[in-house]
């Protein structure tokens, strides 16, 4: 077992064998449906949440040779990155200033959406906390125990904060009476 | 397109076919869309850098792969 300076040692090497255009590539698949995860997730506006992916990807920058799964290492960063901006937002600013989290992507990312695509977005951000953010893992594409994990929920409690997400969202898109599960 | 769908898979319980279709549509794009935002933001930070510059001449500025100067900025090694 390598112990801190071995491990320090090697990620050294690595460090000097990565690839800069790796880095760039990945960013560049990544980087925008991180900032819809973290979006949807958390209800942060668009501005927010650009800059938490922007954080979480220069902490990743600094690990990217140790990392064993950099595209889940990220979400789990900028999902907790976002949680502790939103909670700061909270202590700062009073209860009663607190807007509403909004209904819907600035106005910059609703124009370049068809009216149905920004009606299953708003809906999307308008579940209960524990849903959108199930269904927001979901969609990013990670699986049951990978959100259980992030989340500190068990497998089964993910499946049912989705099964309702699905009934919910069926409901108000008019695609309701059928098994949403 | 330099991004692709990763969000297909998670809607793996079955189910309403027209729903997890709105769903997948509506992630890619909107996904797609924040990828338009994101270089448009990535200009503006480039513009804001060259005060000198017009905006007719700042137009086409990005930062290197469309990432914004703070990331660039770290994989050229600098603070």
């Amino acid at each position: 077992m390598l112990g801190d300076r071995g491990r320090s040692a090697e990620a050294g090497e690595k460090l000097e064998r990565v690839n800069p255009d790796e880095i760039g590539a990945f960013y560049e698949q990544e980087m925008p449906s991180l900032v819809l995860f973290v979006a949807l997730s958390t209800g942060l506006d668009i501005h927010s949440a650009a800059d938490v992916g922007q954080i979480a990807f220069e902490k990743a920058l600094h690990r990217w040779p140790t990392l064993r799964n950099p595209r889940a290492w990220l979400h789990r960063v900028a999902w907790h990155e976002a949680l502790a901006r939103s909670e700061a937002v909270r202590r700062e600013v009073p209860v009663d200033m607190v807007p509403d989290r909004p209904d819907q992507m600035s106005a910059a990312l609703a124009v370049e959406l068809r009216t149905e695509q920004r009606e299953v977005i708003a809906h999307l951000r308008a579940l209960a906390p524990k849903q959108r953010q199930v269904m927001a893992w979901t969609l990013a594409g990670f699986d049951d125990a990978e959100i259980a994990r992030a989340l500190g929920l068990s497998t089964d409690a993910v499946k049912q904060s989705r099964y309702y997400a699905r009934r919910n969202l069926a409901k108000r898109l008019g695609l309701a009476g059928r098994d949403s599960r | 397109m330099r991004w692709r769908l990763q969000g297909r898979r998670g809607l793996r319980d079955g189910g309403d076919a027209e729903l997890d279709a709105r769903l997948s549509e509506s992630w890619h794009a909107a996904a797609v869309a924040v990828e338009r935002w994101l270089d448009l933001r990535a200009s503006e930070e480039a513009l804001l850098a060259k005060p000198g510059l017009s905006r007719v001449q700042t137009a086409d500025l990005e930062a290197p792969d469309g990432m914004s100067r703070r990331v660039a900025r770290r994989r050229r090694g600098g603070g």
